[in-house]
């Protein structure tokens, strides 16, 4: 070990903080060198005379002075907070401002120029082929219907689409306890056959123990068209939706289920009070002296019983909506097809490449120009994080020199 | 004897005795840990304060992480280290700060004190000494110096304080000792005397 590195340890050393190897290496270095063993004696000596120095009083009114100016900026309810602190707690939230700021950014400049960018570089993606893409599912609470209303509309061709309601319909025909549900469909058919399906469509109808309520017929140029509105027993309700869609090509399909229980069963209850009250007023009347008392009773009555008509109606009524479902379908026969074979002339095909080829042309144009929006977006934010940076090497600078 | 974790805890509920307590126990140490560090009663008086008011604002907050003694040495070297910063950037200088006084000030000082015997002349003549060569390390040496020298701290406990490695200790501390004893070796009588004298017995230097 060289004289350099002991001195180098010999403060750790006196106070005993080196590792064990270490401590022996220094003790056999000193043992041989007495410029090192000098070394340490006058470390040895500068320490013993710092610490001779011993304490300092502190002032006699510092304990008193420190605990009054605590009372005094409590009683101010306000804290003492140093510029230091203050600025310290400015620099934090000014980390959160920079982040928000680059967030803010990010949102601002860089996502919708993006979207941009994927719609120009796109090319001109015809947008009838998205929307045609997306076969229409849509599950949605019908604001007017009340609760547990359950909606499904569908105007996909595509027969693998229509699975899932049929899942559904299993599902609401389980077992529910005592729940009065209203269920309407509404079934948008094409058939080959307008006549014969119509007759089959109530066939099935009748068979199912339901009744058809309307049906109406017409025709245009290009189709022919029969609406039927026609009620089945609840419990049959999703065996007959699924044999009507047997039928023809399912052009559309919405089906609705209105809770009904809480209204159903608050009709009751009011039914019963009534039913009371019908009961006290024939009491009364029993009792009644005077003609004058009679009349007011029957009065009484009479407005009761009115009211437990309309309840008995009502519920009634919500049985029969509830017993026998709604479905309403719309049979379409469309009239022979005017289709013929169409070849495509090379005149179109020429003028469609030029077309794709000028869309593109425009889209590279469009994609430069949205690139130098973007740099133009980007350019105030420099100035800032130029300042940033420069805080930022400051802040490295002098936590070097406090390192050293 | 009531700890200190127990007074913070008392203190937090709003007891401000226990914070007397707190402050009694430690007020003389931060005292002379900003006496050393800055060199004169009156900053570090105002040091002590600013300190102590620091912590009764954070005590609310204050987990015990660390033990209390060692969260109030951080905050008050801390204080220490950024009145020294500022120091550094003014030019103006209060007039009994050592690090700027010449000799002549000094001896101009001293006859006023003369009542004492000799040897409390002397010694406040080292004091006021060792302090002006104190001055002169840096704030980071000098700190280390004066927890280990004069607050008589473990390693550990300044590492803690500090929130540096054991190792930058070791070495701040090595540094801080060398160049003070240069500095005393440099220095002309008496202080520098001790220790040339014994090296007389002990051998020559190179």
């Amino acid at each position: 070990m060289r004289c350099s590195e002991v001195c180098e340890l010999l403060s750790s050393y006196m106070d005993g903080m080196l590792p064990a190897e270490e401590m022996k290496a220094v003790d056999e270095h000193l043992s041989l060198c007495p410029d090192c063993r000098e070394e340490l004696r006058q470390l040895e000596e500068t320490v013993a005379i710092l610490r001779n120095l011993g304490e300092v009083e502190p002032p006699a009114d510092l304990r008193d002075s420190i605990l009054n100016k605590i009372q005094a900026s409590a009683r101010k309810g306000e804290q003492v907070v140093s510029i230091w602190d203050r600025l310290k707690r400015w620099g934090s939230l000014g980390g959160l401002v920079a982040v928000a700021a680059c967030l803010l950014f990010v949102a601002v400049v860089v996502s919708p120029r993006f979207s941009g960018f994927r719609m120009g570089a796109g090319m001109s993606s015809s947008t009838e082929e998205i929307a045609e893409g997306e076969s229409g599912f849509l599950a949605a609470d019908m604001p007017h219907a009340g609760q547990g209303l359950e909606m499904e509309i569908f105007n996909g061709a595509q027969d693998g689409a229509l699975e899932a309601p049929r899942q559904m319909l299993d599902m609401d025909s389980a077992p529910e306890v005592e729940r009065k549900v209203i269920k309407r469909a509404y079934l948008s058919l094409v058939v080959e056959d307008l006549e014969e399906d119509f007759e089959r469509v109530v066939a099935l109808v009748e068979e199912a123990g339901g009744f058809v309520q309307s049906s109406s017929t017409w025709e245009n140029e290009r189709q022919r068209t029969s609406n039927l509105s026609v009620r089945v027993p609840v419990d049959r309700f999703a065996n007959i939706l699924a044999r009507l869609e047997e039928l023809g090509r399912v052009k559309g399909r919405e089906i609705s289920g209105q809770d009904v229980t809480t209204e159903y069963v608050d009709t009751e209850a009011r039914l019963r009070n009534l039913e009371r009250q019908e009961e006290r007023f024939l009491e009364i009347l029993n009792r009644a002296n005077t003609v004058e008392e009679i009349l007011n009773i029957e009065r009484e009555l009479e407005r009761v019983r009115g009211e437990i008509e309309a309840l008995t109606a009502r519920l009634k009524s919500l049985d029969e909506l509830t017993s026998l479902s709604t479905i309403d379908i719309e049979l379409k026969q469309l009239k022979v097809s005017a289709e013929r074979i169409a070849t495509p002339g090379w005149q179109g095909v020429f003028a469609e490449a030029y077309q794709a080829a000028v869309s593109t042309v425009n889209s590279i144009l469009n994609f430069v120009g949205e690139l130098i929006i973007l740099i133009g977006r980007i350019l105030p934010f420099l100035p800032l994080a130029f300042l940033a940076w420069l805080g930022y090497r400051r802040y490295r600078k002098n936590r070097k020199e406090a390192e050293e | 004897m009531v700890s200190d974790a127990e007074l913070v805890s008392l203190c937090q509920q709003g007891q401000q005795a226990a914070f007397a307590e707190l402050v009694e126990r430690y007020e003389k140490k931060v005292y002379n840990l900003a006496y050393r560090m800055l060199g004169n009663g009156e900053d570090a008086r105002d040091l002590v304060q600013e300190a102590f008011l620091k912590v009764y604002y954070a005590l609310p907050d204050f987990r015990g992480d660390a033990s209390f003694s060692t969260w109030l040495y951080r905050i008050a070297t801390n204080l220490c280290l950024d009145v020294l910063r500022r120091r550094k950037n003014k030019i103006a200088f209060s007039l009994d700060e050592p690090l700027e006084t010449e000799k002549g000030t000094l001896e101009r000082q001293l006859p006023a004190e003369e009542e004492g015997p000799e040897v409390i002349v002397e010694r406040r003549e080292l004091q006021i000494f060792i302090q002006e060569l104190i001055g002169t390390l840096p704030p980071e040496q000098r700190l280390v110096l004066v927890m280990r020298e004069f607050q008589e701290l473990t390693y550990e406990e300044i590492a803690a304080a500090l929130q540096c490695s054991l190792g930058t200790v070791k070495s701040r501390l090595s540094r801080a000792r060398r160049a003070l004893k240069e500095k005393l070796l440099a220095s002309g009588e008496p202080f520098g005397s001790t220790l040339r004298q014994k090296q007389g017995k002990g051998g020559s230097r190179v």
